[in-house]
């Protein structure tokens, strides 16, 4: 090829470039619309993409937002395992290199003071800090459940607190019981853990304090090699179960009337990044499956339910803040910092 | 010249869409086992606006010019393979999910095996020859799981029959530890002698890790077709995973869920 062809071609090329971009827009990661029904999202992948020489993550396990409107993740990259973010994805600022198993962050607003709950797999402990990281208090292995022998075998996920600061952990990484403790720590009972009925539980990943019944507070709790979670009462009392075939289902997130959850995994689709977000209502129907399959029901029971656009690769928590937006923290992706979900009106 | 250019143009805006745009992922194919007596269903699902899921059923890659699902595929000719991908305008075209679906050959009147290990036991006895498998989760109760060195199976197919091949229907999982095995021997049954006499075999090499947990059906064909009532296969479970293997030098898993006689 001589010059002046190359010019002529390199030029047209361009030329063909500019005229796309309405056919490219067509396209555009941004503009494809995930969800169903009331509850659907345009993503923003880069929303909090870091320097990652400087702030690092491992697994980005998971996130809440305080009453700044901050979005504080919780990851087990020890350099800094909290890293705290404004709505706009700009880093305020970071803490934490004591936790190499950091997976289960909660929040909770004690008589004004806001704390954090962090759930270490590895230190096999619930650790309760100020906003900032100082420590308030530690919660070892429940040995007073006459269940466990060493620290070992309790390997906590999340935690969830009542209003009356009670403290429920859930170990689903090691028994799959569920311990209740009193604001101060002290053991109060326990319940779940591994067997055939129907109250109990494998892996029980996540626990949430569900108040969407006013007069009715409740449990729920997630079963997620079983798909599903399960409901109880805060004595807990098994109620019942909330099947979600195919779902891989993490901690339960409750915001307003909707009940959300990432879906780490698709049954069908197993160790292949084949996760999404679920979204169900008062009524804990699916709604919506954000990059998932649309909810289709035949009796009280959803139908399988599955991946269908690989946006997420092993989602493992959502945040929803104060405008509905919501956050995907994930785990095993890559380092992948959290992404943005912003809500079509 | 002009095709030149339009082939430039072409490659620059498949590159610009290929960063741009998601892949679609695998439509789920639902059936009830990949082995059928006289005819099965394939359902295929991918509840996704703005998509199609696009098939073959002769092995071929779909492109969005084959056909598109729309109901239950019938399928009655052994070794039938069902491939679909799903397309969509937005997106990229999903990976290829697909089965191979084995039709029932010689009737088996009884079959004796070494016992698995406990934690596998399938369904009992004829796990293997119960037309169903063929499931890719190793969690299935169609598997019998074995990490002994050597399973040793034995089928009774009545009075004598022409046989050509036997089939076994095997999981492959290597993170799971779960692998093909080292060697299937066979042996088919001699009257004159009283025993079984060599029928054919397969040495299976493991240079290379295959990724994903996936079903793979090893044919032994016979060396000549014979006639016999009954057939021994002598199954040589990997003793030492290879050395590319995280855990390489443990004793491995072998995973079966069907045998078929044709």
């Amino acid at each position: 090829m001589n010059r002046r062809k190359f010019i002529q071609q390199s030029s047209l090329a361009a030329a063909g470039i500019t005229v796309m971009p309405s056919l490219l827009h067509a396209g555009n990661k941004e503009d494809i619309i995930f969800g169903h029904n009331n509850k659907r999202y345009r993503l923003d992948t880069k929303w909090g993409a870091l320097d990652f020489s400087r702030y690092p993550v491992k697994d980005c396990h998971e996130m809440v937002q305080d009453s700044k409107g901050r979005i504080i993740l919780l990851t087990n990259e020890t350099k800094n395992n909290v890293i705290i973010y404004d709505k706009k994805g700009k880093l305020l600022t970071t803490w934490g290199n004591e936790y190499p198993g950091a997976h289960g962050l909660t929040l909770f607003n004690e008589n004004g003071q806001e704390v954090l709950f962090i759930c270490d797999n590895n230190r096999h402990q619930v650790i309760k800090t100020t906003l900032e990281g100082r420590v308030l208090l530690t919660l070892d292995y429940p040995k007073e459940t006459g269940e466990y022998t060493k620290a070992e075998e309790y390997v906590p996920t999340e935690t969830t607190i009542a209003p009356n600061g009670d403290i429920y952990v859930a170990d689903g990484y090691g028994k799959d019981f569920i311990t209740q403790y009193n604001y101060k720590g002290e053991y109060i009972r326990h319940w779940g853990g591994r067997g055939a009925e129907e109250k109990h539980l494998k892996n029980a990943h996540g626990i949430c304090y569900d108040h969407r019944d006013r007069n009715n507070p409740i449990l729920i709790v997630t079963s997620r090699e079983q798909n599903a979670f399960k409901r109880y009462t805060l004595e807990g009392k098994f109620i019942d179960t909330i099947a979600l075939p195919g779902a891989w289902v993490c901690r339960p997130v409750i915001r307003g009337d909707y009940l959300y959850a990432a879906v780490l995994q698709s049954q069908s689709s197993l160790w292949k990044e084949s996760g999404f977000i679920t979204i169900l209502d008062k009524n804990n129907k699916v709604v919506s499956n954000l990059a998932g399959s649309e909810p289709v029901y035949n009796g009280n029971t959803p139908d399988e339910m599955y991946q269908t656009i690989k946006a997420f690769q092993y989602p493992h928590d959502v945040c929803i803040d104060d405008e509905e937006n919501m956050y995907v923290a994930q785990w095993n992706s890559g380092h992948v910092y959290p992404y943005k979900l912003t809500p079509v009106v | 010249m002009k095709r030149n250019i339009l082939f430039i143009l072409l490659l620059l805006s498949t590159t610009l869409f290929a960063q741009d745009t998601f892949q679609l992922a695998p439509p789920l194919l639902q059936y009830g086992s990949i082995f059928f007596v006289s005819k099965t269903e394939v359902i295929i699902k991918f509840a996704q606006a703005g998509s199609a899921v696009h098939y073959t059923l002769n092995g071929n890659e779909p492109t969005d010019k084959d056909p598109i699902y729309t109901k239950p595929v019938i399928i009655s000719k052994n070794f039938t393979t069902v491939r679909a991908k799903a397309f969509g305008k937005n997106f990229r075209p999903s990976e290829i999910v697909g089965a191979t679906f084995i039709k029932d050959g010689i009737p088996i009147k009884s079959i004796d095996q070494t016992n698995p290990n406990e934690k596998y036991p399938g369904t009992g006895n004829n796990t293997l020859i119960d037309n169903k498998g063929g499931i890719e989760q190793s969690g299935s109760d169609t598997w019998m799981g074995y990490n002994c060195d050597k399973v040793s199976i034995t089928i009774d197919i009545g009075k004598k029959h022409p046989v050509k091949m036997v089939l076994l229907n095997l999981l492959e999982s290597e993170k799971a530890w779960i692998f093909l095995p080292e060697q299937i021997l066979v042996y088919s049954y001699e009257e004159k002698s009283g025993s079984f006499v060599p029928f054919g075999k397969e040495t299976l090499f493991f240079d290379e890790t295959t990724p994903g947990t996936h079903c793979d059906y090893r044919i032994i064909n016979g060396r000549r077709e014979i006639k016999t009532s009954k057939l021994l296969i002598d199954i040589y479970v990997m003793k030492h995973m290879p050395d590319w293997h995280p855990s390489k030098g443990e004793h491995a898993w072998l995973f079966i869920d069907e045998i078929k006689v044709y």
